[in-house]
């Protein structure tokens, strides 16, 4: 993984004196909230419900166990002893006192981690496939290029204060695990003809009030050429994105309304202006950034390892868990291992220190000191032996974290919601907790098979509930928490948003909404075929009568 | 007739505090003065208007309550969320025996939901 | 209002337009977009330096054939969030290869100046002189850059070049 030289380490430093010394002004009244806040939120502060909130920046969901570790230092000294793990492979801690931030963020860049531009109106912590670099079907590893764009949109001037906050998310596998096409701009790692690599640039994607599928600016796009392809996406929409109602404001709305050709037409013009000023990386820097990804040194091992097969006959536990828990290596002998953070009735992607703490360890010891975050709120091991992968199993279930439910109906993605969240219209955590608990039964899960039942508790859909093949979206109704489903959406490469199926349902119906559904799915589905297959081929109609009557 | 209490968020740590009648903050809703009428609530509020000049809070508002015998009660959950902790960490929140007391919580989330 | 330019307090010798009649031969006057579409020919009889107040919004394409005419630029922030003319001034400075004064006005916060100045602004309008230390603090509150931009502060990409020997 990358790490930081002279000029990282002493860049950081510098914006974290920059902030103690706002922090002192906000203090002693030199600066009034209207001015201090976003200047706090360009560092990830945020005043919630009940307390600040620091939002700490993951690079593209990757942690070694050093940082972890301090992650959970962090929890436990300035916290009260967890962590929450975001879709945008974040952390959020959810009680620090404003006058300790500037301590924590040095903490922070002791292990190479800062907060920068978590939060505000300009380029967002980009993210990326939380299985890069280990993928059996990647084209290139999707890091490399998402740390030079952390390092290009780290205070770039021009881009601070854009009309709206601004998210980048980079794949290079068949598969998209980073929900690329609902991102302001979205990057997919290509071939070209000639077999050269370069990228599929995506833009206008996105959730909250109007959620949006991204769609194609350019087909392919040299690789040398990123950066000020970039500046061209975001000079236009500096200067035309709408400025007079936030809910319009981002770059979907921009595109949505001059349409993709004259998109493309003004991006291109721009680009042809800048495109030879030097605004692009250097190659030795490129190849810089590169080395820091290369390939771990790896054993070299049979592609199928025999105690991994006779642990899966002779133990049905870690059979379960490694059907859905473990995933396809690019290398012979090695496995992705994903970690819930989903228990059965637990806050989905809550990690207590001691959970950090032992995940880092565990991280040294199977697999290379590293860890990933993912969009859906769990963690990864990315390069484990195949051999190793019971104990890694048994350690796991001694310390409650082997919930053996990736992708299945209790792998619930939550926002805080109104629990913590100051523009919540409804509680999102017990929902989940209700619904993991009611399906908790495992053969039935695997019944269902593949779901993503998501929860936002407001419109800007933080917990990507539009993206859900079952999303649920908390809305305040009179002064009563009620939930709205919708059906058939996909983060993936397939994105799609989910269709309203009804009126809201109360508190107390929204889980038997949720086993309507689910069992009307049971009841109509053909061979094999998932909850979005079946979704996409019926179409809402049989939920709709299943849940309010014929008429 | 509504009554209200001023709230706001303390400045150096976020906590949730309500405006006292001797014009102090307080994090125990128990103890916030509280406006009778529209025109006290305006008063309520512009006196507490003081402590942002002060840098004591941040971004004071008006919210409905109920208060009945000694305890008071907020309208909306929202509120009662603010002035409990949040329901799903009740060991994170002002009352170790916390229970969503707001008027319109639904009962499916009481008692530690 | 107090002018700051390149990093000391400056006269401001820019006096507003109000039509052609009312300007001394000579007089700098500052003069909005459309006051300079609409009376170019009698602003240019004055033989006077003329700043151009550019809206945030306007589209450069229209004044480039103009630049070489204006002693200075000043652009608008109406509050400090909206920030569209970081990007006008970096245009100027680059695609333009404006060289004249560009000057910031209206809603700017000391947090700016230097992403200001890198996009290309040297002067900004400000209340009280107090902002000057504030200017000139912020210029080096930062000695490392990731992007190569209007000011030529080096970026940390052709630093790391001289420090393995290669060039950038």
């Amino acid at each position: 993984m990358y790490r930081y030289d002279e000029f990282d380490h002493a860049f950081v430093q510098q914006r974290v004196a920059q902030f103690r010394d706002q922090v002192s002004r906000r203090l002693t009244g030199d600066l009034g909230e209207n001015e201090f806040k976003p200047l706090r939120l360009m560092n990830g502060v945020y005043l919630q419900l009940h307390a600040y909130m620091l939002r700490v920046a993951i690079p593209y969901g990757v942690l070694s166990s050093r940082q972890l570790r301090m992650l959970a230092h962090i929890a436990r000294t300035y916290d009260k002893g967890f962590g929450h793990f975001t879709t945008r492979q974040n952390i959020q801690f959810n009680w620090p006192q404003l006058v300790d931030v500037p301590d924590i963020l040095d903490d922070l860049a002791s292990v190479e981690m800062h907060a920068i531009q978590t939060s505000g109106n300009c380029i967002r912590n980009t993210t990326s496939d939380p299985f890069a670099g280990a993928a059996a079907d990647e084209i290139e590893d999707p890091r490399v290029y998402c740390e030079i764009i952390r390092q290009w949109s780290t205070l770039h001037p021009e881009f601070a204060f854009l009309p709206r906050k601004f998210k980048i998310a980079v794949s290079g596998a068949d598969t998209d695990r980073a929900a690329v096409k609902f991102h302001d701009i979205g990057i997919y790692i290509r071939r070209d003809e000639a077999g050269e690599v370069g990228f599929e640039i995506l833009a206008g994607g996105g959730l909250g009030r109007t959620p949006m599928v991204a769609q194609t600016v350019r087909e392919f796009l040299p690789k040398q050429h990123l950066l000020s392809y970039l500046e061209a996406i975001l000079r236009v929409y500096n200067r035309l994105g709408r400025r007079d109602n936030k809910y319009k404001a981002r770059i979907k709305i921009l595109l949505h309304a001059t349409g993709i050709e004259e998109f493309r037409r003004l991006v291109e013009e721009e680009w042809k202006v800048i495109k030879d000023l030097d605004y692009d990386l250097p190659e030795h820097e490129m190849q810089r950034i590169q080395a820091y990804f290369a390939p771990p040194p790896y054993e070299t091992l049979d592609a199928t390892s025999r105690r991994f097969e006779s642990a899966k006959f002779s133990n049905p536990a870690f059979a379960d868990w490694a059907k859905r828990n473990v995933h396809g290596h690019k290398q012979p002998g090695y496995g992705i291992v994903t970690i819930s953070l989903k228990p059965i009735g637990g806050v989905p992607g809550d990690a207590s220190a001691d959970e950090m703490d032992f995940v880092a360890d565990l991280a040294e010891r199977y697999s290379l000191g590293e860890i990933r975050v993912t969009h859906r709120q769990n963690l990864v091991l990315a390069q484990v032996k195949l051999e190793d992968l019971e104990k890694v199993f048994e350690e796991l279930v001694d310390n409650g974290l082997a919930t053996p439910n990736e992708g299945l109906v209790t792998d619930i993605i939550a926002c805080p919601g109104l629990d913590y969240c100051a523009l919540a219209n409804a509680r999102s955590i017990p929902v989940a907790q209700r619904i993991s608990e009611r399906l908790a039964d495992l053969r039935h899960q695997h019944d269902i098979g593949d779901l993503h039942l998501n929860i936002s508790g407001c419109i800007n859909a933080c917990g990507h509930h539009h993206a859900a093949t079952l999303g649920i979206l908390g809305v305040d109704r009179r002064g009563e928490e009620y939930y709205q489903i919708t059906l058939g959406g996909s983060a993936f490469e397939d994105a799609s948003v989910g269709s309203i199926v009804g009126p809201a349902f109360s508190a107390d119906g929204v889980v038997d909404a949720v086993e309507t559904i689910i069992n009307t799915y049971l009841g109509i589905r053909e061979d094999g075929e998932t909850f979005l297959g079946a979704v996409r081929r019926v179409g809402i109609d049989p939920f709709k009568g299943a849940l309010y009557g014929a008429d | 007739m509504t009554q209200q209490v001023v709230t706001a968020n303390r400045l150096t740590d976020g906590a949730v505090v309500y405006f006292t009648v001797d014009g102090q903050w307080s994090i125990w809703l128990s103890e916030a003065g509280i406006a009778e009428s529209e025109t006290e609530g305006e008063a309520l509020l512009a006196s507490a208007q003081e402590a942002v000049d002060a840098n004591v809070v941040v971004e004071p508002y008006l919210i409905e309550v109920r208060s009945e015998g000694s305890t008071i009660k907020p309208v909306r959950y929202r509120e009662a969320i603010r002035s409990k902790g949040p329901t799903t960490h009740p060991h994170h929140g002002r009352d170790a025996a916390f229970a969503v007391s707001g008027a319109n919580a639904p009962a499916a989330f009481q008692n530690g939901l | 209002m107090v002018l700051i330019k390149d990093g000391a307090i400056a006269d401001d010798p820019y006096v507003a337009f109000e039509g052609a009649q009312s300007i001394d031969p000579g007089q700098a006057v500052s003069v909005s977009l459309a006051d300079w579409q609409a009376d170019r020919e009698a602003i240019r009889a004055q033989d006077a330096p003329v700043a151009l107040r550019l809206p945030n919004d306007a589209a450069m394409e229209d004044i480039a054939g103009d630049l070489p005419e204006f002693a200075a630029i000043i652009v608008e922030f109406p509050t400090f969030s909206d920030g569209r003319a970081f990007s006008q001034a970096r245009q100027l400075r680059e695609q333009f290869g404006y060289q004249g004064e560009i000057r910031a006005v209206g809603h700017v916060i000391r947090d700016q100046y230097l992403f200001l100045h890198r996009c290309g602004v040297n002067a900004i309008e400000v209340a009280d002189e107090k902002a000057l230390a504030a200017w000139n603090t912020a210029m080096n509150e930062f000695s490392l850059f990731y992007q190569r931009t209007v000011d030529r502060r080096t970026p940390v990409s052709a630093l790391r070049g001289r420090v393995s020997g290669s060039v950038s």
